[in-house]
């Protein structure tokens, strides 16, 4: 009898684990996924309280309102027509065409489930019909008007298609993010266009990178401090296919994004890929310019974050910016030969300090580089789904860093101010 | 006289934990009460609490009980009740119905249990009877969802393999306590291939574990308990590579958005249920978790995660682990090795059973049709949840007779020695 209560006692600790482990996923699963499940656009939950609830505003890093409520409980836009079709695919719109943007994939601060029991019974006391949180977002709107309209204008007129990310590589903010071709919120007609307007390119188009993927050549070339001289082409023959998907998996790819502000579909890099044949390699704009700040960092990869702060209607504040890391990728020393790989590579014509690589894959063009100073610790990838030379995108890069350039308020410069 | 001491101080504990239990019902249903404005709400605020303290209060009047064993099962029970008056109150009735019978056919078991001795004679009894019992549902069974596992009888509805639980587990610790391996096991095989033929898959997998742990339990062999794992494993296996409704599940349970609309629409609203509760809930009464649709039975832990949140869950999950340890505490204190085995396998049962349903509602597991313990709707669930405690309960007042018997040795001894 005395071995068998051991054996009762064996039998209890292992159903004893086994509620741990329900514990434990269902927190871990919770905390990654659960903002997932909630802004799902088919949940009821939200959707009724919308009838109940005002939405909060949504503003950009400088205070700017990209979207309100008016009396009449409609949600409004920005004035400008321009800058409502640059922002769009970032705030969506009430009728959830945008998968995962603010209006939905924040809703829970937006539709004021994340207030506090008091402050619920404080709306209860007033009588006044309950507001959501504020949500203040680290892009810039005036920035990511004119990456739009640089994107715009380096494409095809008459069917604009493509994307392009600004982040700060020191803090991994989101500066801008836009997608063409683009559709205004406030005119349900223009989704009927080509191209998949209500798409996302920018976190949920998958490219084939080609010269974007310079980073990850450039890091494994230099593993063994062999030398990054020649094209992109001749590094890729110096190269096996082992150690460049090894570094593309250091990089992220393969790696399932559960970021807390975006959701970004995942990269993908197949098992067998030969260095000379990446047509099947697949990446997201926002992953790219990721691995580009991650260069510029010191080989810290910084998790991409839109939320500057969260303010609930009393002035409560529920969340404020804080940066994440996401990943060491490489050494400092790796990563400044990488830079150093990379400034050998940069096209003319880009103002001082600026490293990059332009090109085209398939039927894109693409840019993708970063501002090494520490003043002004930007990345950005631009892509255009447009064939022909590299200057297609480099050309819309060199008026948005020109664009930067004049202004030398950078909205990377001023987040301690924030 | 220390004993005696903490015995009062225990039993003191125990009253108070019953007045708080029998508080938060009955302020929980008057909310539902004043909310609907009903007289259902306010007879349930009575008669729940009610309840409550009939059966954590008559049963000890018969027999000597674990009264903390007894709070925690009537806690579950009103907590179903709880739930399904908010969501069906039509089911909250005839649930509170079988609650009441319920902690009748909890003092039959106890009684039982009692006169069983070494469990022989009766188990020989009950072989046959659980044979007809499981077979029952193949010769006049109708399907739900997918499995053929209920019968009808003069209008009530049943699930034959919920009484067979508990007919098993006596069958099993009878002739397991003996090592009559030849009996026991081919009625295990027996029962698993008609529930096998059923389809009621969930329910095989319990009366597998168990059958598994109980033969560890009396034996003590790893190498068993290895092989039989390593069975099911493959079993499980086989089952995937043979059967196509099998293979669906899997692929549900890997990613129930690919197919939200059909087969993934439950674990969706599931998860979505979950993640708009958060930490703390949205409140009895509110929320939407009726769009699960099968909000009653399987899912009803989502249903308490989205109302009462995800403390709260937890805190349910943690009296599951105190009713595991309660049992298993009676199943060592026992001095026979029957009595052992049968209150050890009745423990696993509702353990395994708690692990399989929420790890399904969570996404650690593929979901299986079972309930939720004592939760959950459905008579022929609740009675057999409740015939397990009542075979707890009868090991347990054997061995407070036992120790009773001790005490009264002892004091004849001292008595003698005077």
């Amino acid at each position: 009898m005395k071995r068998q209560r051991i054996r009762y006692k064996l039998l209890a600790l292992l159903v004893f684990a086994l509620f741990g482990g329900l514990v434990v996923y269902g927190g871990y699963t919770y905390l990654t996924n659960g903002s997932r499940w909630f802004a799902y656009s088919k949940n009821s939950r939200v959707s009724s309280q919308k009838q109940s609830v005002i939405a909060g505003d949504i503003l950009d890093r400088d205070g700017t309102v990209l979207a309100t409520t008016d009396a009449d409980g409609a949600r409004v836009y920005q004035a400008d027509e321009a800058a409502r079709r640059a922002m769009v695919h970032l705030l969506g719109d009430t009728a959830n065409h945008v998968a995962n943007a603010v209006e939905s994939f924040q809703s829970s601060y937006l539709y004021g489930f994340r207030a506090t029991l008091w402050e619920r019974i404080a709306d209860l006391r007033s009588g006044e019909a309950r507001r959501g949180d504020t949500v203040q977002l680290n892009v810039s709107a005036p920035l990511t008007t004119a990456l739009s309209e640089a994107l715009r204008q380096a494409c095809d007129p008459e069917d604009p298609r493509g994307a392009a990310v600004v982040m700060n590589w020191q803090t991994g903010e989101i500066l801008a993010a836009v997608s063409l071709p683009s559709f205004d919120p406030n005119d349900p007609q223009d989704l009927r266009g080509a191209g998949a307007p209500a798409l996302n390119r920018a976190v949920q188009g998958v490219y084939s990178p080609g010269p974007a993927l310079a980073p990850v050549i450039l890091a494994a070339l230099s593993e063994n401090g062999e030398s990054a001289g020649g094209t992109l082409g001749d590094m890729l023959g110096r190269v096996s296919a082992e150690r460049l998907r090894a570094w593309a998996e250091r990089f992220g790819f393969g790696d399932n994004f559960l970021f807390r502000d975006l959701v970004v579909l995942n990269s993908t890099y197949p098992a067998g890929t030969a260095p000379q044949e990446l047509s099947g390699v697949r990446a997201t704009p926002v992953h790219l310019c990721m691995t580009a700040a991650a260069v510029a960092n010191g080989g810290l990869m910084m998790e991409p974050r839109l939320l500057l702060r969260v303010t609930g209607p009393g002035g409560a504040q529920r969340l404020s910016f804080t940066a994440a890391e996401y990943r060491w990728v490489m050494t400092p020393e790796e990563a400044a030969r990488v830079c150093e790989g990379l400034r050998a590579l940069t096209p003319a014509g880009l103002p001082d300090g600026v490293i990059g690589i332009a090109g085209p894959s398939g039927a894109d063009s693409w840019f993708l580089g970063c501002m090494t100073a520490d003043d002004m610790p930007l990345a950005l990838c631009l892509v255009a789904e447009q064939e022909g030379d590299r200057d297609t995108a480099l050309s819309a890069a060199r008026q948005i860093f020109a664009w930067m350039a004049e202004r030398e308020a950078a909205p990377a410069m001023d987040i301690a101010g924030k | 006289m220390r004993r005696n001491r903490k015995e009062d101080k225990a039993r003191r504990a125990g009253k108070g934990l019953v007045w708080a239990v029998m508080l938060f019902f009955f302020s929980a249903f008057l909310l539902l009460g004043l909310r609907d404005m009903a007289y259902q709400g306010f007879l349930l605020a009575v008669t729940v609490p009610a309840m409550i303290w009939l059966g954590s209060n008559v049963l000890p009047l018969l027999f000597p009980s674990d009264r903390l064993l007894l709070s925690l099962t009537n806690f579950l029970c009103a907590l179903g009740v709880l739930v399904l008056y908010d969501t069906s109150p039509s089911d909250a009735y005839s649930q509170m119905a079988f609650y009441g019978i319920g902690i009748a056919a909890m003092g039959v078991c106890i009684w039982v249990v009692r006169l069983s001795g070494s469990g022989r004679r009766l188990s020989r009894m009950l072989i046959p009877l659980s044979l007809l019992l499981l077979s029952l549902p193949l010769l006049m069974g109708t399907e739900i969802n997918g499995a053929r596992n209920w019968i009808r009888v003069a209008g009530v509805s049943f699930q034959p393999s919920e009484a067979v639980k508990i007919l098993m587990l006596i069958v099993l610790a009878a002739f397991m306590s003996r090592r009559r391996f030849w009996i026991w096991f081919p009625f295990a095989v027996v029962c698993l291939g008609l529930l096998m033929l059923q389809k009621d898959l969930g329910t095989a997998l319990l009366y597998y574990g168990v059958a598994l742990l109980m033969y560890f339990a009396s034996c003590g062999s790893f190498a068993v308990l290895g092989a039989g794992l390593a069975g099911g494993a493959g079993a499980a296996f086989l089952g995937y590579r043979m059967f196509a409704h099998v293979r669906r599940r899997v692929a549900v349970w890997r990613n129930p958005w690919a197919d939200y609309e059909n087969a993934g629409y439950q674990i969706a609203q599931g998860l979505m249920a979950i993640a708009s509760g958060g930490l703390l809930g949205v409140g009895l009464g509110l929320g939407d978790p009726t769009r699960i649709p099968e909000y009653r039975n399987d899912f009803i832990f989502a249903v308490i995660c989205e109302q009462f949140g995800l403390i709260f869950a937890v805190c349910v999950l943690a009296m599951y682990v105190a009713l595991v340890w309660r049992g298993a505490t009676v199943a060592m204190a026992a001095r026979r090795s029957f009595h052992g085995l049968l209150a050890m396998g009745a423990t696993l049962m509702l353990g395994l059973q708690t692990f399989v349903i929420i790890g399904g509602v969570i996404k650690l597991i593929p979901l299986t049709g079972v309930t939720l313990p004592f939760v959950s709707y459905g008579g022929s669930s609740l009675l057999s949840s409740m015939c397990l405690i009542g075979l707890i309960q009868g090991v347990s007042s054997l061995n407070e007779d036992d120790l009773r018997e001790d005490a009264r040795l002892a004091y004849l001894g001292e008595g003698a020695g005077l």
